[in-house]
């Protein structure tokens, strides 16, 4: 157990690090969409994704911070990060690879926002599709196994 | 896979609960062991017979590998 409460000592500073780059990210987003004539559609989703992402970190460090605390928490965040079904669920989905192409096309549809609109309408569509997969394939397997 | 969990855990008055943090995962991942949706690991089902003091065989029903391995199924 010690192992995982580093893990999440770890976590948490990057968190920490994650969160500075964020803010700069979305200053740096808003200044140059304004200079550049960006749309306000990229600029929506562009400061919208990240302050999703900000909040799912907030309630990530919130959870982390009470199971440092606790050892039953620590216990439970422990089983039900490595709980077997719930692998096993996550490998039939494609867990980590689906969460790479997800990562990878929130990054590409992110960036393309400055660059062209249809193809960040195209990568944004991709994005919506391949989350709406993962989410379905979650909730069948849940359901079967 | 059949097995005698509920059982087990019924005669020792048990709760899915309880057992689940003895061994290590989620209740979930109990009721879907007894409700014969999930198999588990070969980990997971020493932890849960050496939980009863019990083997791995008196707990899980091997009936139908032993069909494969004999041509039955």
């Amino acid at each position: 157990m010690e192992k995982f409460r580093t893990a999440l000592q770890k976590r948490l500073r990057l968190a920490g690090v994650y969160n500075g780059v964020l803010i700069v990210f979305i200053i740096t987003g808003i200044a140059v969409g304004t200079r550049n004539s960006v749309p306000d559609l990229m600029i929506g989703f562009n400061t919208g994704f990240c302050i999703g992402i900000q909040l799912v970190m907030i309630y990530n460090i919130s959870k982390y911070i009470a199971a440092l605390k606790s050892d039953e928490k620590l216990t439970a965040l422990y089983i039900a990060e490595n709980d077997e079904r719930n692998r096993f669920i996550e490998a039939q989905i494609g867990g980590k690879g689906i969460n790479v192409i997800l990562g990878a096309l929130a990054l590409g549809t992110a960036i393309s926002g400055f660059i062209n609109s249809v193809v960040f309408i195209t990568m944004l569509c991709a994005l919506m599709f391949s989350t709406l997969v993962k989410v379905v394939l979650k909730l069948y397997y849940n359901k079967k196994v | 896979m059949k097995t005698k969990i509920q059982e087990l855990r019924k005669k020792n008055k048990i709760s899915q609960e309880e057992l689940a943090l003895a061994v290590g995962v989620t209740r979930q991942t109990i009721t879907s062991i007894e409700c014969e949706k999930y198999t588990a690991s070969l980990e997971l089902a020493y932890k849960i017979a050496k939980y009863f003091n019990s083997t791995i065989e008196d707990i899980f029903d091997f009936s139908e590998v032993e069909g494969v391995w004999n041509g039955k199924i």
